[in-house]
């Protein structure tokens, strides 16, 4: 039986397409003993006009789910991450392009390319909520 | 190295001195001290939180972001030692990717982020109350500040 395959790099992303957002809890306040992520989770790469994401819809293909992106990615110190969502079409609406960019590690990676000023990265905080709040427990 | 800088709080009389001492080569951990005759109560969560994040490695994020740059934490104390009175809650302070500062409060409909980001040439502080959202750049933002600061007393921190 073959391995599951995502869709090819050039495939369009839907604009119903969950984004998969990996964030540390640095970047997090701590709010009513919970994590809640700040708008500085959602910039672009140092250096880059790129935010990476994981797309919803290759995971899906591939029989994967967002709660195993801190482990897998992060294995390290997985607890320290945290998986917040964002709409295909609610990051569109802020003139960003998404890109498809698997990498060897993660085939399910994506970009987020367009520039990102704060108050962008506001609104599109606005706009994501927790899927996988980190498991570290909060001080 | 030392930078050594001045801290008057807008609302009281006393000042206060911060110094930072960066490793040669602004490499972290570096230490920050005070001092004064009488700290705000803001400085001991905003000094504590700042010694944690300057312990940041590159690549702290998995990333490749930078450690936090220097100038843009002296340039967010200042700008807390300038606008903030002597009960104004401490801010919620995190990193950027690039390297830059952000600071944020919120109570109820207001919502306060302050950016310090030399890098990028980020420098601003946004205010939302309600619908209304204003901005300034972080230089001319004393005023903007102080439209809402009474209304972040007994504020929680920014979600």
């Amino acid at each position: 039986m073959s391995e599951p395959q995502g869709p090819s790099d050039d495939a369009p992303v839907g604009d119903e397409v969950a984004l998969y957002r990996l964030i540390p809890t640095a970047q997090c306040d701590v709010v009513d003993g919970e994590w809640a992520f700040q708008s500085a989770a959602f910039d672009n790469t140092s250096g880059t006009d790129e935010m990476s994401i994981v797309l919803g819809d290759t995971l899906q293909l591939l029989e994967r789910v967002p709660d195993d992106l801190p482990e897998r990615i992060f294995g390290g110190d997985p607890d320290r991450w945290g998986v917040a969502v964002l709409s295909a079409s609610a990051v569109r609406a802020e003139d960003q392009d998404i890109r498809r960019s698997p990498v060897a590690e993660e085939p399910a990676h994506g970009d987020v390319v367009g520039p990102k000023g704060s108050k962008r990265r506001r609104r599109l905080k606005k706009s994501a909520e927790w899927v996988v709040p980190p498991t570290l427990r909060p001080d | 190295m030392a930078i050594a800088f001045n801290i008057q709080t807008s609302s009281s009389l006393q000042n206060y001195r911060a110094i930072y001492y960066p490793a040669p080569g602004w490499t972290p951990p570096w230490s920050i001290h005070v001092n004064g005759p009488a700290e705000p109560a803001w400085w001991e969560p905003v000094s504590q939180r700042l010694d944690e994040l300057t312990q940041l490695r590159p690549d702290w994020d998995g990333r490749r972001s930078p450690p936090l740059n220097p100038g843009d934490i002296v340039a967010a104390i200042r700008f807390l030692s300038e606008v903030m009175r002597a009960d104004t809650p401490a801010p919620w302070i995190g990193p950027l990717s690039s390297g830059g500062v952000q600071l944020a409060w919120r109570h109820g409909d207001v919502e306060v982020e302050a950016v310090f980001d030399q890098s990028r040439g980020e420098l601003e502080l946004l205010v939302a109350d309600g619908e209304d959202e204003r901005e300034e750049p972080i230089d001319t933002a004393g005023p903007l500040f102080a439209s809402v600061v009474d209304r972040l007393h007994a504020a929680e921190l920014a979600t």
